[in-house]
Order: structure tokens, then C-alpha cells, then sequence
């Protein structure tokens, strides 16, 4: 869920593009000097985008009837991190906004905020802890994934009510809005979890050296290989 | 997304300057969220229309309608609820048992205004895209110094979306023919196969890329040789022109509002 175009007052828009663009520009300088320093990676970056934007033309179907799109960030968060995320997130927002019509122009750097920036920062953060405590890779990517999702939408929220408030309160706004995408977007949220615990299930046996280092991956070779010796 | 890029191809418009179109696109649009009344979002929409229509020669392909139709019924649900938060005197109330829902007068009038917004807003950057072919617009930004690792990035992403779409497409036919669709189970286990899938086919398909450009000598700068036409004080001029116009418009109408409540008084 993005907001539309014409969604946001040109006070709110320029708010939200003076607080995304910061974070914009220090994924781009991290990705010149990616570039700089491997100029073979721009293959897989430029890809990597692709990726975000085919994903999100994958329709899953939710509980509520409506289908809906992964986003794709939490994925995105956990492979490349969330500096380079926020600018793959910009280039597939502006895709979506012009190729799809969804999203928007004048939307575009309150879209970047939630979707870019909060949401991966959200899902970073969770993954970060849990790699720490050394959890396995199916709580770590579900909880990654969902809250990149569910925190994507609490901002969109929070945007929308910050803009129009209930009578100068926009807390009462935020419960009505939150309220009503709760319904639609909760059920997403563990769609999204769910489909990327398969995703980095499969991705684990059929690569796992994309991997290393960055989830905690059972030996499945070992594994077998202890339980035929075993045996 | 194929069609889109047909269409933008096709379009009698393409050869103006992009950067041209979407600084008119941008007047239209900022014009439209300035204005307090629905009179210039009404004639955004209709200039915005006009533009799209010709620019589709008159043929609006299915891709578009289901954009515009799925777009309306968000923009719908979007704006009722603005109308349902927005507090002041009382319009129209339901009885929903248990709740009562009362919508203002004020809600009601920044709902239609949000809606007319939005609408416009669509029709605008519809006609946009399907007059300016994306690479088009990703070398024009060049113009305004955009650095050339963005460029180069939005056009790799564009073109290697094509080539990840076809897969994505031959993928789900194959996975539809074998019933893999069937159920919620079997379409979330398809869907992150099919994910997977892509996402190694996209690696393989970068490490080929490279070693093709490597043989032709690639220098880390993807040059353009017929680059689009650039963006001039006439173009400046003329969103200018149609930004202050409106927002005069939206002015006069403000103030006619006024003078009638002094008059009234």
C-alpha cells in the first residue's frame, strides 16, 4: 500500500522528501563506492532491483478477498542492508508510479520514508538482534519480513493522519486509519513472512554460499551425512 | 508493463523533451494540490485527460482502463475515510450499530477535493508515461546532472525487468499447467519457488551480462548517442505559465467566495 498521487498537502510531501532524501543520498554514495570498488556488483544491483520490482507484481491472495503484492524490502534488508535498499526502493517506486500508477510523484518521498527507510530500518534492526542471540533462519526471516511490512504500513498511517488530524488530534486519526488498513495489512504482514521463510528455505539448499555469513543455516549436508553414518 | 512501453514508443509526443512533459506533469500536479478549491483539480483532470487521450491516439489499451478502474475505487476508500476523520458541522450521520457515523461538511468537501486531486493526478502521470519512454526519461536527467550511476542503475533495472518478467511469465504458465495454483498452500509454495527461481536466474544472468560487456570492452559508462531532447526556457515558460494561471484561478474563486460572504453580511 502506497500513498496515491494527490493523497498528501504540498507541505506534508515536501516533509517527507526533505527527511528521505538524506537517507537516499547516503545509499547512492554507499553504492558509487560499491561501484567503485567492485565495478561487477552493478550487474547485480541493477538485478537485485529488478528482482524488487518483478516480486512486487507477484499477486498473493490475503484473507480479507483483496490480493496484494510482497514488498519485498525485508528481503532486500537482509541481502544488501538498508542503505542500498532505499535507493532500489526509490528507483521501484518511481517505476511503480509511473509505469503501474501506483503510488505517486508528489507521494514519492513520503512512499521512500515508509517503504524505503522505516520499514527496512524496522526489519534490520529485528534481524540484527535476532542473528545475535543466534536464532535460526525461519524466526529470523519471518520476523524480518513482517515487521518490514507491518512497520511500512504503521508509517503510511502515521503519515496520512499526521496530514488530515481529527479535529487538530491525530492520534484519533492514526487509530481510524490504522484501523482500517489493520485488516488488510496484518494478514499481508504474515503472508509476507510466510513467503519469504520459503523463499530463503529454498534459497538455503539451492545457494547457500548467498547466504554466508548472513543467516544461521542448518548443515543439511552434514546432517545427512551424520545420520548415514549414524545409521 | 510491455504495453506501457509500446504505447510510450508509439506516442505522437515522444519526441518532445522529457524533461518538458514533466515539468507541465509537475505544474499540473503541484497547481492541483495548492488549490483549496475543486475547480483546478477539475481542470487538471480534463487538460490531463485530453493529453493522455491523444497521446493514446484515442485507444485506451485494457492495461490502462484496469489502472484508472483499480485507481478509482483506492482513491474511493481513500477519500471517504479523509471525510470520516475530518471533524465539523455535521452533514450526514448512519446509524451503524453500535456506531454512529457523521460525516462534515468540511470532511465532505476535502474528500471530493483529495478524490479530484488523486484522479487528476493519475490521468497526469499517465499521460506522462505513455508518452515518454522510461529510458528516454532516465537519459534526460542527465540534463539536470543527475549522477550517472542512478541513470545507468534506472535503466539496467528497466531493461533486466523485461527479461525477468518473460521468466517470471514462462515460470507461471508452467507451475499454472502442473496445478500449482490449487489452493492457498500450493500457491504460496509456487509463488517462493517461482521467487527463488528468479532471484538465481537474475544472479546467473548478471554474471553472463558481465562477461558480455567485459568482451566489448566496457568501461563502467553505458554512453547514449542519440540523446533526448533537451529541456528548454520554453518549456520552463510554459509550466510556469500554467502553474500561475491556475493558482490564480484557485485565487479569484477563494476570494469571489469571500466578497459574496462580505456581501452576505
Amino acid at each position: 500500500m502506497h500513498i496515491m498521487e494527490g493523497f498528501l498537502p504540498v507541505e506534508w510531501a515536501l516533509f517527507w522528501f526533505a527527511l528521505s532524501i538524506p537517507v537516499v543520498i547516503w545509499g547512492f554514495v554507499r553504492i558509487r563506492k560499491l561501484f567503485a570498488e567492485q565495478p561487477e556488483m552493478k550487474m547485480s544491483v541493477a538485478l537485485a532491483g529488478a528482482f524488487i520490482f518483478v516480486l512486487s507484481s507477484l499477486k498473493l491472495p490475503s484473507v480479507t478477498g483483496s490480493s496484494s503484492h510482497p514488498t519485498g524490502t525485508g528481503a532486500s534488508t537482509i541481502l544488501h542492508g538498508v542503505a542500498i535498499t532505499s535507493v532500489l526502493a526509490t528507483i521501484v517506486l518511481i517505476f511503480q508510479a509511473l509505469l503501474l500508477a501506483h503510488g505517486g510523484i508528489t507521494t514519492l518521498g513520503a512512499n521512500i520514508f515508509s517503504m524505503g527507510i522505516a520499514g527496512p530500518l524496522i526489519g534490520w534492526m529485528a534481524y540484527k538482534g535476532m542473528n545475535k542471540v543466534r536464532m535460526g533462519l525461519v524466526p529470523t526471516v519471518f520476523v524480518t519480513a513482517f515487521l518490514a511490512n507491518l512497520a511500512t504500513y504503521i508509517v503510511t498511517a502515521l503519515q496520512l493522519a499526521l496530514a488530515y488530524p481529527t479535529d487538530g488530534n491525530a492520534m484519533t486519526s492514526f487509530i481510524t486509519f490504522f484501523g482500517i488498513f489493520a485488516v488488510t495489512q496484518i494478514p499481508l504482514a504474515v503472508v509476507e513472512g510466510v513467503l519469504f521463510v520459503m523463499f530463503f528455505d529454498y534459497l538455503a539448499r539451492a545457494r547457500p554460499d548467498l547466504l554466508k555469513g548472513k543467516l544461521i543455516i542448518k548443515d543439511r549436508a552434514a546432517e545427512v551425512a551424520g545420520a548415514a553414518v549414524e545409521g | 508493463m510491455k504495453t506501457m512501453d509500446d504505447i510510450a514508443y508509439a506516442s505522437p509526443f515522444r519526441d518532445w523533451s522529457p524533461l518538458g512533459k514533466f515539468s507541465l506533469a509537475l505544474s499540473l500536479l503541484v497547481a492541483s494540490l495548492l488549490a483549496s478549491s475543486i475547480v483546478v483539480p477539475s481542470i487538471g483532470l480534463v487538460v490531463g485527460f485530453v493529453l493522455l487521450a491523444y497521446s493514446t491516439r484515442l485507444r485506451f489499451p485494457k492495461v490502462i482502463v484496469i489502472a484508472l478502474l483499480e485507481g478509482l475505487l483506492i482513491f474511493f476508500i481513500g477519500a471517504l475515510v479523509i471525510a470520516l476523520v475530518t471533524a465539523g458541522q455535521p452533514l450526514w450521520t448512519f446509524d451503524l450499530w453500535p456506531l454512529t457515523v457523521t460525516v462534515s461538511r468540511e470532511g465532505a468537501h476535502l474528500g471530493l477535493l483529495v478524490f479530484l486531486r488523486a484522479v487528476t493526478g493519475v490521468t497526469v502521470m499517465l499521460f506522462f508515461a505513455t508518452s515518454t519512454p522510461l529510458p528516454q526519461f532516465a537519459n534526460s536527467l542527465r540534463q539536470i546532472r543527475m549522477p550517472k550511476e542512478i541513470v545507468e542503475l534506472t535503466v539496467l533495472i528497466y531493461r533486466y525487468s523485461f527479461l525477468l518478467l518473460e521468466q517470471v511469465e514462462t515460470m507461471y504458465i508452467a507451475a499454472d499447467c502442473r496445478l500449482g495454483f490449487r489452493g492457498y498452500r500450493n500457491k504460496y509454495r509456487t509463488t517462493s519457488k517461482m521467487a527463488v527461481n528468479v532471484f538465481t536466474r537474475s544472479l546467473d544472468m548478471a554474471e553472463r551480462s558481465q562477461a558480455a560487456l567485459n568482451a566489448r570492452s566496457y568501461q563502467g559508462v553505458f554512453h547514449c548517442y542519440r540523446p533526448p531532447v533537451s529541456l528548454s526556457a520554453k518549456w520552463i515558460s510554459f509550466s510556469l505559465a500554467v502553474f500561475l494561471s491556475l493558482y490564480a484561478i484557485n485565487q479569484l474563486i477563494v476570494d469571489s467566495g469571500s466578497l459574496m460572504c462580505l456581501l452576505k453580511m
